[in-house]
Parts: structure tokens; C-alpha cells; sequence
């Protein structure tokens, strides 16, 4: 609050002057207080950029009351030369908005990271509101995306466990080896021997090998991606045919030849 | 049974030799992972210059081919590549498509002798390779003009409008078709395997050309026709006493490293790259064959070759064998650690922000 100035944003003298480079064009994002809000801030930013956009920002807190005020602006913008920040009480979110789109002039339309601010927002049908699909703002269920967003922790510990296993293996096999091949080359029912043993060997070096490589940072796509590349084979792909257009022709001066005769 | 088993002599192992066949293991592993076969070919000449006897070789080579395909269709099956149905039909096809591939085999062999039936395995090898080689290098090149976009082939096309029951829809391959078109396939995969000892030369080409199955599905369910039929000829040369396990565990301490990097790689290229990998080495394979059938021609007395121009072909031949290995292999490094670094060029300021955040 101390690095929070609040002055009257309805006052002309007071409303800031953004840049006229991207042709005055605003989107407003709102989104409430707390640990996800910075996303929704880097999205519209990058949005905004993208599309030549100005960005508003409005923080909802939803630790004041609607009582005690009034939209205020955010000073100093820590978020660069085309960007405003605005706070206000999270009760007081739809006339907050509908205030700082009279005021501001050009707001294309909202961007929010919740349902519950779209929905109300939709209601005052002042711009569009869109909300954002970022696998990472989802609470429940677990997305596809997460995989690939979310860096995976190292599998030191499997990574030595197996490894110690397969070395066991290894050592316990060729200690032995004169023993082991006169076991393994008899034939007949003894034929197991060789066959499990490959089994158990690939599931304990296979198991081993599989955490190196992601110990070594060196892992697959995340499955639905890996999936995607993999190209769709039976349907061949329709051809639109272009229907041709009906046109009539009117001669303008068919009834005049009538006339004259 | 007893006689085979005594005639066996089994290897002396040494520092080099182990390393030998663990790289080999680990280059014909990469291979395998990424196009669903190769690798082997290499393996029972290679063991056969460490003085390992060609049947030994062959049964402890094919032991570690079913553990190598299981861990590697287990990899891919997990990025959603592998169709289990497809790759049971067709290994069940393929099982008989050996049998009658030895019976042939011995049936040459009864009437021309071994040099007949090597004769028979080369040209096989040189005229399978090339044909199929050639057109699935070509394909590639034409996909890769194409920006990736691989087409359904024309017979695929038209053998998935033929309403011939069973027709079966595979799932992951997003295909319905006949089971009978399948069974040629998979026949035609085990014939091969039993001639030239990999069948997957035969299987994935015919798996994308015939079924309509898309590359990345094709390699990956090749691993499954792959551990079946491994594990059923591993049965039989082990109930023979010919499997050096020692043998086996070193080129599957390569392979499975191998193997598992290869199916990673699958998940970042694009699908053509598949084919120009298999294409580039069929190609060297059918040259390395090509080079060897001049001294089975002359064991036949067709033609008459001087000792040492004959022991150069069979050096040459083998030196462009590994040269075909090690070509699949690098393509497979460079491109998979090409399309990962600008995979992660992409996606890192994305992690960035949400770390930040």
C-alpha cells in the first residue's frame, strides 16, 4: 500500500497519457490478487504486444471492502511503457470496469484467468470478454500440457538403484561365467535359464537405462504432442469444389429497343 | 541335439570384443528404436569375425532382440505409437511366414548346396532392398519436398474401401481394413526374416504402403512383430543349447541404452525422417549384399575371381555394412538433436514464465 498512490481516476488531470505508437487501442485484463494474477498480467502483455495493443490492468483485492474506494491507479507500472495498473476492491469489480471504460475510451475488449469475473463481466455487455486457456492456471484435473510446462525432478535416486541392480547382475553372471555357460548351453527345459535372464535383465537395465537418459535431461515430447506428429493415415483429404455462382444478366436497355419498335 | 551342442565352441571374451559388441549393440539398439528394425544384420557377421560359430551367433543375437524390442515397443507404446492388435496379427502371420522361409531355405540349400543357398540369401537381400529401398527413399525425399505432409498410398486407398470381412479397425493406426490384406504382410515379414534376418525391411514399408499406417505407428509396431518372433526363435536355439548368454547380455547392455534413446528420438522428428533412415540404409545393405555375391558365384563355378579379389569384396562388404549402421545412426543423432534444440528453443521461455510466476 505504501507504493500504491490512489487518486480519483474519473478526474482528467489525472488520467495518464499512454503512448499514441499503437494507435490508442486498449485491452483491459482483471483478474483478483494473488499468485496467479502475474500470468494473466505476462499473457496480456504479450498479447498486447502482439496485436499492438495498450494493456490495462486491473487488480481485484478481495481484502477491502467495496466501501472504502474507489478505482485507484498503481504507481509506479512495473510492467513497461504501454501498460496501466489499477486496483480496486473485488466488490466493486463491475463498476471498477465499467469506470475505467468510460474513462480510458478504446478498450477492445477484457481479458480475465476466471470464470467467475467473465461470466459477471458478460453481464454488463460493455466489450467481449475473453478468458485465458492456460493449462497452468487449471486447479483440477491434470492437463496434457502440465507435462512439458512443469520442469520433471531428476530421477537421481531410481537412476542409482537400478544402476546397482544391473551392476549386480552383470558381476553376478560374469563371476560365474563357467558355471553359468555349462548351466545355460544344456538344452532341453534348461533353455528357461537364458530366456529369463534376458527378461530380468531388461526390465533391471531397461528400467536403469530409461532413468539416465532423463537423468541426462535428454527425454521425449510429452505424449500428446508426440501423439499430434503422428499423421492421421485412412481419410484422404476432401477437395472443396468451388459451387458456381448464379449471375443474371439485365440488359438496361432491353425495354427501350422495345419502345423504339 | 547332442551332436549340435559338441560341436559348439564357445568364445574367449576379451577387452575388445566386449566393446566391440557393446557399441555394435548400442548403434543397432538406436536404429531399432527409431525405425522399429536393423541392427541385427550387422550383429552375426560382426560376432562371426570374433570367431564366434554362425550358429551361436545367430541364436545369441536373436536372444537379445526380444528383450531389446520389448523395452523399446514398451517406450513407444507409452508416446502412443504403437497399435498391440496390428503388431499381434501381423506377428501371428509372420510365425508362419518363417516357417515356410526355412522350409525354402532348406529346400535350396538340399539342391545347390550352401553357396547355393548363400547365393539365394544375397540376391534376395539385394533385390528386396533395392526395390523396397529405393521406393521408400524416394517417398521420403518426396515428403520431405513436401513440408512432412506423407500421403496415404494409392493401394493403401483402395485395399481400406474393399469391404472384406473380418474388417478390423486398428485403433492407435486409425485404420480399418481387411485382416486378410494384413495377413500377406506379415507373411511377407516373416518370410524375410527367416532369408535375410530382418523381417522389419519388409514389415514397415508394407505396413505404410499396403495397411495405410502412418510411419511413427509402422516402426513402433514392428517392435512387437519383433519381440514375438525373437522370442519364439530364442526358445528354439536355447532348447538347442547354441544361446552365449555372455554374448547376449554385452550387445543388450549397448542395445537397450540404444534402444531408448531412439524411441525418444521418434517423438521429436518429423515422420519422414523414418523413411529416409530406413531407406538410407537398405540402400548401403543392398551395395554391402551386392559385393558379396561375386564369391558365391564363383563357389558355384558361374565365374572364375582370384582368392584375393574375393577375400577384398568380402572385406568391403562387411566395412559397408557398419558404414550403413553408423550412417542410420548419425542421421538419427543429428536429427533428433536438431528438431530437440529447437524443440526447447521454443518451449523454455514458455517454462520461464511459469517458473516465474
Amino acid at each position: 500500500m505504501n507504493e500504491t498512490k490512489h487518486h480519483q481516476l474519473l478526474s482528467s488531470t489525472q488520467r495518464p497519457a499512454l503512448s499514441a505508437t499503437q494507435n490508442g487501442r486498449r485491452l483491459l485484463a482483471v483478474g483478483v490478487d494473488g499468485a496467479e494474477h502475474q500470468l494473466l498480467k505476462n499473457h496480456a502483455l504479450e498479447l498486447g504486444a502482439r496485436i499492438g495493443c495498450e494493456v490495462v490492468m486491473l487488480t481485484l483485492d478481495p481484502k477491502s471492502s467495496p466501501r472504502t474506494g474507489n478505482v485507484t491507479m498503481a504507481t509506479p507500472a512495473d510492467c513497461g511503457e504501454h501498460c496501466l495498473q489499477y486496483r480496486a476492491p473485488a466488490g466493486d469489480m463491475g463498476a471498477a470496469v465499467t469506470e475505467l471504460a468510460q474513462s480510458l475510451k478504446r478498450i477492445e475488449f477484457i481479458l480475465t484467468d476466471s470464470d467467475a469475473i467473465k461470466e459477471s463481466l458478460t453481464e454488463t455487455e460493455l466489450t467481449p470478454v475473453f478468458k485465458i486457456m492456460d493449462s497452468t492456471l487449471q486447479t483440477g484435473g491434470k492437463s496434457m500440457a502440465n507435462t512439458s510446462m512443469a520442469p520433471p525432478a531428476k530421477p537421481i535416486g531410481k537412476t542409482i538403484l537400478y544402476g546397482a541392480i544391473t551392476a549386480a547382475l552383470y558381476a553376478g553372471i560374469f563371476w560365474k561365467a563357467d558355471m553359468v555357460m555349462n548351466l545355460f548351453s544344456r538344452g532341453g527345459l534348461y533353455a528357461a535359464l537364458p530366456i529369463t535372464t534376458a527378461f530380468v535383465f531388461s526390465f533391471a537395465h531397461g528400467a536403469f537405462a530409461s532413468n539416465l537418459w532423463s537423468l541426462l535431461g535428454i527425454q521425449a515430447k510429452t505424449t500428446a504432442e508426440a501423439y499430434k506428429s503422428v499423421s492421421a493415415s485412412t481419410q484422404p483429404a476432401k477437395t472443396k469444389t468451388k459451387r458456381p455462382r448464379a449471375r443474371a444478366y439485365v440488359n438496361p436497355f432491353h425495354n427501350m429497343e422495345l419502345k423504339s419498335k | 541335439m547332442h551332436d549340435l551342442q559338441q560341436a559348439v565352441q564357445f568364445i574367449d571374451l576379451s577387452a575388445v570384443s566386449v566393446i566391440f559388441l557393446f557399441v555394435v549393440g548400442f548403434i543397432g539398439g538406436l536404429v531399432s528404436g527409431f525405425i522399429g528394425s536393423g541392427g541385427a544384420f550387422v550383429l552375426t557377421p560382426g560376432m562371426m569375425s570374433l570367431g564366434v560359430s554362425g550358429t551361436v551367433a545367430v541364436a545369441s543375437n536373436m536372444c537379445h532382440k526380444f528383450p531389446k524390442a520389448m523395452v523399446g515397443a514398451f517406450k513407444r507404446y507409452k508416446y502412443g505409437q504403437v497399435d498391440i492388435k496390428l503388431g499381434l496379427i501381423m506377428a501371428a502371420s509372420a510365425v508362419v511366414g518363417v516357417q515356410v522361409g526355412i522350409r525354402i531355405q532348406n529346400l535350396v540349400l538340399a539342391a545347390w548346396g550352401q553357396a547355393g543357398s548363400n547365393l539365394y540369401v544375397s540376391l534376395s537381400f539385394v533385390l528386396v532392398l533395392i526395390v523396397v529401398g529405393g521406393y521408400v527413399f524416394y517417398d521420403a525425399w518426396k515428403s520431405r519436398k513436401s513440408q512432412g505432409m506423407d500421403a496415404v498410398s494409392f493401394i493403401a486407398r483402395k485395399l481400406q474401401a474393399i469391404n472384406l470381412p473380418p474388417m478390423i479397425h486398428f485403433k492407435r493406426a486409425n485404420v480399418r481394413i481387411s485382416v486378410w490384406f494384413t495377413i500377406p504382410v506379415g507373411f511377407a515379414t516373416g518370410m524375410l526374416a527367416a532369408t535375410i534376418a530382418v523381417g522389419g525391411f519388409v514389415g514397415v514399408p508394407g505396413m505404410i504402403y499396403v495397411l495405410g499406417v502412418s510411419g511413427f505407428v509402422a516402426s513402433a509396431t514392428e517392435l512387437v512383430i519383433a519381440f514375438v518372433m525373437g522370442l519364439g526363435g530364442s526358445i528354439n536355439w536355447a532348447m538347442h543349447g547354441m544361446v552365449d548368454i555372455r554374448l547376449t547380455l554385452i550387445i543388450l547392455a549397448g542395445s537397450l541404452l540404444g534402444v531408448q534413446l531412439g524411441a525418444i528420438g521418434t517423438t521429436y522428428v518429423k515422420e519422414h525422417m523414418i523413411k529416409s533412415v530406413m531407406g538410407t540404409i537398405m540402400l548401403i545393405v543392398a551395395v554391402s549384399r551386392a559385393l558379396a555375391v561375386p564369391e558365391y558365384l564363383g563357389q558355384l563355378n558361374l565365374i572364375t575371381m582370384s582368392p584375393t579379389t574375393i577375400s577384398w569384396l568380402k572385406n568391403l562388404s562387411f566395412i559397408s555394412m557398419c558404414i550403413a549402421l553408423l550412417v542410420g545412426a548419425v542421421i538419427i543423432l543429428g536429427a533428433t538433436f536438431k528438431a530437440r534444440r529447437e524443440f526447447l528453443r521454443i518451449e523454455q521461455p514458455q517454462t520461464a514464465a511459469v517458473a516465474n510466476s
